[in-house]
């Protein structure tokens, strides 16, 4: 195989786990995420009972 | 006290020839590749085991990072200036299909989201991003306080803000 074959299944494969280990947010999107990491929601009531009822359920340590 | 009816555990040897949830492409990772992925530390699987140490459930967690585009000068002062937000992934969370109606889901993504958390004292991520597989699993996530990514409709996003407050009053 030639290396351009080889360096650009290389590339094709860093490419696919880059996509796989990596999200790339719109400006749109990025507002969202942003206002949702800087102004961190209070858990509202659906959250705070299911997490009493997971720490209820299940015993740790 | 009743007993402990579940508990979860990393996956190793356990018994996933009968696990199935209904959606192939979850079942069969869960069969095919889920151990592998394990072995390799790509993925990390988690199983949720009942009384008989069946698997009832598991879900996976991995790295993940999250890129975003230009900020107003102003927001972007408050963030780190790091190329990449560490965050983590939750890929896949599935139910077996005997098991369904107990609500299991919502104890399986609770033992994600406490575990991501508990993780935060010695990786560091911003919040959890989930995958959703169809729209019955998209409608649970955001049903759980989830924020939807309008461009992604198959990710949501929660805050590890959100996460801590949530488990650190328990």
């Amino acid at each position: 195989m030639t290396d351009f074959v080889l360096h650009s299944a290389e590339a094709a494969a860093e490419r696919t786990i880059e996509e796989r280990a990596m999200l790339i947010l719109s400006a749109r999107e990025t507002e969202t995420f942003v206002d949702a990491i800087l102004h961190a929601a209070e858990p509202g009531p659906v959250l705070r009972s299911a997490a009493r009822h997971y720490k209820n359920t299940i015993a740790r340590q | 006290m009743s007993p402990i009816p579940y508990s979860f555990e990393p996956l190793a040897d356990h018994d996933k020839t009968n696990f199935t949830c209904g959606v192939a492409e979850l079942d069969e990772y869960f069969r095919r590749q889920a151990s592998q992925d394990a072995k390799r530390k790509v993925t990390a699987p988690f199983v949720m085991l009942d009384h008989e140490r069946q698997v009832v459930g598991y879900y996976t967690l991995s790295a993940y990072g999250i890129r975003i585009t230009e900020l107003p000068p102003a927001v972007a002062k408050k963030l780190p200036k790091y190329p990449l937000i560490p965050a983590t992934l939750l890929g896949r969370l599935a139910v077996s299909r005997d098991h369904r109606g107990q609500k299991l889901g919502r104890l399986l993504l609770m033992d994600a989201l406490y575990r991501s958390w508990k993780n935060t004292r010695v990786i560091a991520s911003i919040g959890v991003v989930a995958e959703a597989y169809d729209e019955s699993a998209r409608s649970f996530y955001l049903h759980h306080e989830f924020v939807p990514l309008l461009e992604h409709p198959r990710k949501c996003f929660i805050a590890m803000g959100t996460i801590e407050k949530a488990f650190a009053r328990m």
